[in-house]
């Protein structure tokens, strides 16, 4: 069958009221709780997972998309209206977003922004669509070895892009992993780190991590900050002026394109190509001036790629399995929650799931922008309520959270116990995304590194002799050598400057 | 692989260890966890078949990595000036309320059921963290834990119902 009557196919399922509905529900819910300040994208997603537990995979997996876009865009309201980023992908978004804000230009901020995550991802799953079957029909050639060389990549890639210390993220990757061993192994049965503990024979549930580590931290983190006055820049409509599209369209177009672009490499786009197409935009632009005190190309470019990016992610993550990011490694945890596992037999085998996703994309996309952007002053107010009072909300959703995954109170306590070492890593500025990723994606790891080494016989020299593993392993090795790269630049820079 | 050469060391002992950066306690106390990792995951039992690789090989190899990266904290953050803490201008006790809040709550969910538990959480948290209008957290708190009771049960996920049967 052709890709269109696939798609006309997928069409059909993703319209049925049930689906339409769940779109609707999870992008409106996905924003709001996106909205909310210090609540990034990574803990929006992981609050409202449960709320899909009672579904069909289908209509639950579409849910969760849909849950994934409102809260990118939930995330860049609160950039541009508070100058607080959620997450490290909107950094870029508050340079400028904020900057015309308090010029009194939000409305066209936030429509502008709202517009180029709407052309952006529209573009973005166009490729998902054409690029991710013939991808997963070459991806089923590749064997253990290569998966394993790809989750390195994508592990190593999402920890030296960030921002701050490298060895700070790799120990907090490697810390992932570590509580990804706890439990029974699937292989040999053997029970391994539970101290006895038969509620743990099942391993720590990535969500336990990812409520603790983000939401729970978050809501520490505030609660002890001392009592900051939130100013929230009040507006009046959220439409751009023809000027403003006029202006950044082509900053539009280009930041998809760069979006799409990194969002096609495993564990780069995410974080990497908002400050790609800023710094584009500001090169290319005719009064680089602007930029940094409000020019509103520095808001189109950023935000669409990091849309983009958002969208193209679903190609690795669909075809291979592999997460561009801690929120797209809880989306990963969420198919194999149903039974799914991502990867190249995914499409093959879950013809109509993939397809019925992709058109959900479409019509979810199309329905932020119908639903969300008239509704932006309102979803602004969200950020009025009163931090008292919305720090114990956070508290109780992430409770039930936990609690409705496996009705375990010992969950809860890990839960807490997360939530205090996210607030410490925080502190000592150990990046908590890594571990998340690191977690989802251990037992993959483990396991594709046992069956290369039974292949060889135990030679660890398997993974450095086949051609693409090693292909891929040497580009794990080019994203570790970045950081001390920028360092060196660094130095030379201040030397230059003495 | 030794300690390289500190501006403290001839200080002496003592000193060289308060003069220690809040990371050099982090990758000490990484280094000793995963030297602890390793000799667990050494000890796990294993199978003799000749061509399973065995549960203990993967925990080894990570734990080996962390604790080579601990070390590497460690050395890294030789020359970093010893900062004021980050603790230094936080107000420690609405977050340690909070804490403990949730621990009372952990303990008191199974028992008293989801619906008590979580107003009594909703209602008293607020006004530790500063809010003082009792009729709107009371009213929210009511609100907000029989709504979301109602919610998960329509949605049929069970939350905990306690010895008053909701």
């Amino acid at each position: 069958m052709s890709t269109l009557s696939m798609f006309l196919n997928g069409l059909q399922v993703a319209v049925q009221p049930v689906n339409l509905l769940a779109v609707a529900i999870g992008a409106l819910l996905g924003t709001v709780i996106g909205v909310l300040p210090g609540v990034g994208p990574v803990s929006a997603v992981a609050l409202l997972v449960p709320l899909s537990f009672g579904m069909r995979p289908e209509t639950a997996l579409i849910m969760m998309a849909g849950v994934y876009y409102g809260a990118m865009y939930g995330g860049s309201t609160t950039s541009i209206l508070l100058n607080a980023p959620g997450e490290s992908a909107s950094v870029v978004t508050c340079i400028d977003g904020h900057e015309l804000a308090k010029k009194g230009r939000a409305g066209s901020a936030l429509g502008v922004a709202a517009i180029g995550s709407f052309i952006a991802g529209t573009l973005g799953v166009i490729v998902l669509m054409f690029l991710a079957p013939p991808l997963s029909r070459v991806a089923i050639a590749f064997q253990p070895p290569e998966y394993f060389a790809l989750m390195i990549l994508a592990l190593v890639a999402s920890t030296s892009l960030g921002e701050g210390s490298l060895i700070k993220a790799l120990i907090s990757m490697c810390m992932g992993l570590i509580i990804g061993t706890v439990g029974q192994d699937i292989q040999t049965g053997t029970v391994r780190f539970t101290f006895g503990n038969n509620e743990l024979l099942d391993g720590i549930d990535f969500l336990v991590a990812a409520l603790g580590l983000f939401a729970l931290s978050e809501v520490l983190s505030e609660s002890v900050e001392p009592n900051t006055l939130v100013t929230r820049i009040p507006f009046k409509s959220p439409y751009p002026t023809l000027q403003d599209l006029k202006q950044s369209f082509w900053a539009m177009i280009r930041g998809s394109a760069i979006g799409i672009f990194f969002g096609l490499l495993p564990g780069a786009g995410l974080i990497t190509s908002p400050f790609v197409s800023y710094s584009v935009e500001k090169q290319l632009s005719k009064h680089p001036e602007e930029f940094g005190k409000g020019a509103i190309e520095g808001v189109a470019g950023p935000e669409s790629s990091n849309n983009g990016a958002a969208s193209a992610g679903f190609v690795p993550l669909l075809t291979l399995g592999l997460p561009g990011s801690a929120t797209m490694a809880l989306l990963l945890g969420v198919f194999m929650m149903w039974g799914i596992q991502p990867g190249p037999l995914l499409i093959p085998n879950h013809p109509q799931m993939f397809w019925s996703l992709i058109a959900s994309m479409y019509v979810g996309n199309i329905m932020l922008l119908i639903l969300n952007l008239p509704m932006v002053p309102l979803f602004a107010k969200i950020i009025d309520i009163p931090k008292p009072l919305l720090l114990p909300m956070i508290f109780i959703f992430s409770f039930i959270g936990v609690y409705s995954i496996n009705n375990s109170t010992l969950d809860l306590w890990l839960l807490l116990g997360f939530g205090v070492l996210g607030f410490l890593m925080r502190l000592y500025h150990f990046p908590a995304g890594p571990l998340v990723m690191a977690l989802v994606l251990g037992p993959l790891m483990e396991r594709a590194m046992r069956q290369s080494l039974t292949m060889s016989n135990g030679n660890p020299a398997i993974f450095v002799e086949r051609p693409i593993s090693l292909a891929v392993l040497i580009l794990a090795l080019f994203f570790l050598s970045i950081p001390f790269l920028r360092a060196r630049k660094k130095v030379k820079k201040s030397k230059i400057a003495c | 692989m030794g300690p390289p050469p500190h501006r403290d060391d001839e200080v002496g002992g003592v000193k060289l260890i308060k003069s220690w950066t809040a990371d050099r306690w982090i990758a000490s106390g990484l280094a000793v966890f995963s030297i602890f990792y390793v000799i667990l995951a050494y000890n796990l039992p294993r199978f003799s078949m000749a061509t399973i690789i065995d549960a203990h090989v993967f925990p080894m190899f990570i734990g080996i990595v962390q604790f080579a990266l601990s070390i590497w904290l460690w050395l890294d953050s030789r020359d970093t000036a010893k900062k004021d803490s980050p603790w230094k201008s936080l107000e420690l006790r609405g977050g340690l309320f909070m804490v403990l809040l949730s621990a009372v709550y952990i303990e008191m969910l199974p028992s008293i059921g989801f619906i008590v538990s979580t107003f009594i959480f909703l209602a008293i948290s607020p006004y530790i963290l500063g809010w003082k209008n009792w009729v709107i957290s009371l009213v929210l708190a009511a609100i907000l834990s029989m709504g979301t009771y109602w919610l998960f049960s329509t949605l049929m996920v069970p939350l905990p119902k306690g010895i008053l049967g909701f």
